[in-house]
């Protein structure tokens, strides 16, 4: 195996704050929405002990927490390498991945960015090859700049071997 | 000078117009005699009318607007009226080419082209319908950037390298297990209609003389055994009948590197697949054939195939004796074969996780009706002993069946294909060559990371089935395996 020049790299940092804002503005939407249908349910049909839209206030809560506490292991645990013949991915804390990617059977990159992702200066480069119905991998948290390094860098290379 | 545009056959209309009816009876036959019935005698021809006029502007609509030019290079569709479509599909990404017949279709002397390429689930394009006379000559100029050739596609063509009898396919029926679905749908039948009549036939039984001196619990017994043996015979005479109708006429051709299938009783379909695009071979022995000495092979090429029947993989052989699987190989991807030995096994510490897996899902569904059942029982001792036996019961089944599917896993890599056999019911074997491999992945779960086990996912370019899983086996071969093939499918440029 040719080793990479470059090493394995890890994800812009900010990309920690966006996943935690992310996180917390998720569970919040959803605590909101269920905790706040179940809470009327409790006052207009007298039915429902109001416990149950504590409950899941709370649940979600912890979720919110939970999420916001992980979000730093899951971007010590995310690395990508770009070597001279592949596209290595790794990610995961408990269930940990490593995908390797030939570079000459990358078809086409997407660049994309959420709301939160523009708002924290960040993009999403998604990898597809031939025959997949999605990407078979996507890079989350990198610089717009890096971004689009990225993707000349790999799209050279498969022209260069087209 | 650009390519003349041509029109699909007029029948486009007739068998549009059918296809658009189809959705549309349910629907009629509910406002008809569930929505009640206003004044007036002619209700029946107003919904007739109504559905008529749905199902027969779209099929004239697409009559009109469809129009495609085939140029040495390119394949481009115009349709549609208000939304309206072009479609250019160069040549060369044109994986397959599947040529298909129904009853109606062969009444009308017409065909339907489906036209695939390696972007996804199902046809690109689909050219429905044109003339049977014209067929041939369509195919060869899409193969024109398939095959690089563009010799009609002719039943004077190259002779079968392999064909099915009736009777080959009779035992391909009788031996796989097709009739287990229909079988299952009977006894949910059954459940609901015939237990019952049985029952009351039991209960009544003292009124019919010659029934009167059979005890009732030996004529129950019998006459559920005999509706059971009923109930195999039907999904048996089902299974085979299926594999007839659909199989029928079966052929397989090669000619400069495409591969052609032909079969199909009522409905023919003609499948043309080039060598260079073919993924992985799955070579499977369902436990009867395995006994009887016969196997089947299927392929997963680039595109999806429209072949329902084999769960999405062209089948290259619904039946074949074993000893000659090693020349159908051969053919299909030059070099691969068969090896008795060379398999790696599953590390040490694999029966456990599956046997984990296995029962988790049964644990948690029976701890809370086996203590409901415990508190609800007057008798508490009888009733934690009954759930305490089927539960142990189950375990023990499970662990026996786990460690049988623990041996039937094995792997190898030999002359350049990745190799992966599994199941002990089903025997299948999986040849992918290395150069057409898309992307190679290491999996590691917490119960595989405290065991130093690790799970290898190889995918190719087919859309469906083209992806095989090798489980628990040693990370430091999980890993050693990676790096080779993704070397390996980094290196060498396979076709997709």
């Amino acid at each position: 195996m040719v080793e990479s020049p470059r090493g394995p790299e890890k994800l812009e940092q900010v990309v920690v704050k966006r996943w935690q804002i992310g996180a917390l503005v998720g569970w919040g939407i959803f605590a909101l929405l269920v905790g706040g249908f179940l809470l009327a349910l409790s006052l207009i049909g007298g039915d429902l002990p109001l416990w149950v839209p504590g409950a899941v206030v709370f649940l979600c809560v912890l979720a919110a927490l939970l999420s916001y506490r992980f979000a730093w292991r899951t971007y010590q645990a995310w690395t990508f390498e770009v070597t001279p013949a592949s596209l290595i991915l790794r990610h995961g804390v408990y269930w940990r991945i490593e995908r390797h990617v030939a570079r000459a059977r990358i078809q086409h990159l997407d660049i994309s960015s959420g709301p939160f992702d523009r708002r924290f200066g960040v993009v999403e480069v998604s990898v597809f090859v031939a025959g997949t119905l999605g990407a078979v991998g996507q890079i989350p948290g990198l610089s717009p700049e890096r971004a689009e390094a990225l993707r000349a860098d790999l799209l050279a290379h498969r022209e260069a071997n087209a | 000078m650009s390519a003349p545009e041509r029109r699909l056959h007029i029948a486009t209309i007739v068998v549009a117009f059918l296809e658009n009816l189809r959705p549309l009876v349910v629907p009629a036959l509910v406002v008809i005699f569930a929505g009640g019935r206003p004044d007036g005698d002619n209700w029946e021809q107003v919904v007739g009318g109504a559905l008529a006029a749905l199902a027969v502007i779209p099929a004239v609509a697409r009559y009109v607007t469809f129009r495609f030019t085939i140029d040495d290079r390119t394949l481009e569709i115009r349709s549609g009226w208000i939304m309206r479509q072009r479609r250019t599909i160069p040549l060369e990404r044109i994986q397959n080419v599947n040529v298909k017949r129904n009853v109606l279709h062969r009444l009308l002397k017409v065909a339907v082209l489906d036209i695939e390429t390696a972007g996804g689930m199902g046809s690109e394009a689909s050219l429905s319908v044109v003339a049977d006379a014209d067929v041939d000559a369509l195919v060869a100029e899409l193969r024109g950037g398939i095959a690089g050739v563009s010799e009609p596609l002719t039943h004077e063509g190259p002779p079968p390298v392999y064909q099915a009898t009736v009777r080959q396919l009779m035992v391909a029926g009788a031996t796989e297990n097709r009739a287990l679905a229909l079988i299952f749908v009977i006894l949910g039948v059954g459940n609901e209609f015939i237990f019952d009549r049985i029952g009351n036939m039991v209960e009544k039984s003292d009124t019919v003389r010659f029934l009167a001196v059979i005890p009732p619990a030996v004529l129950y017994g019998v006459l559920i055994g005999g509706f059971l043996f009923l109930a195999i015979l039907a999904g048996w005479a089902y299974s085979i009948g299926s594999q007839v109708v659909s199989n029928f006429g079966f052929r397989l051709t090669q000619r400069d590197g495409v591969i052609t299938v032909e079969r199909g009783l009522l409905t023919q379909r003609r499948s043309v697949v080039p060598l260079r695009r073919i993924q992985l071979l799955r070579i499977s022995e369902p436990v009867l054939q395995r006994k009887l000495g016969y196997a089947q092979v299927f392929s997963s090429s680039a595109a999806a195939f429209d072949d329902k029947d084999a769960g999405g993989q062209l089948a290259l052989c619904p039946i074949i004796e074993r000893e000659s699987v090693d020349d159908l190989l051969s053919l299909s991807l030059p070099g691969a074969r068969l090896h008795p030995d060379g398999w790696e096994p599953l590390g040490r510490g694999a029966w456990t996780l599956f046997w984990l897996a296995s029962i988790w899902v049964i644990v948690a569904l029976s701890v809370i009706p086996m203590t409901l059942m415990s508190i609800a029982s007057d008798d508490l001792r009888r009733s934690l002993s009954i759930a305490g036996g089927i539960f142990g019961g189950y375990v023990l089944l499970s662990a026996g069946l786990n460690a049988l599917k623990v041996r039937s896993f094995g792997f190898q890599r030999s002359d350049g294909f990745f190799q992966l056999r599994s199941g002990w019911w089903r025997k299948d074997t999986a040849f992918v060559p290395e150069d057409r491999i898309q992307t190679v992945t290491l999996h590691q779960s917490p119960g595989q990371r405290k065991r130093g086990l690790a799970t290898v996912t190889v995918t190719t370019a087919a859309a469906v089935a083209g992806t095989i899983n090798l489980p628990h086996i040693p990370v430091d071969r999980a890993r050693e395996l990676v790096h080779e093939l993704a070397a390996r499918s980094a290196q060498l440029s396979g076709g997709v």
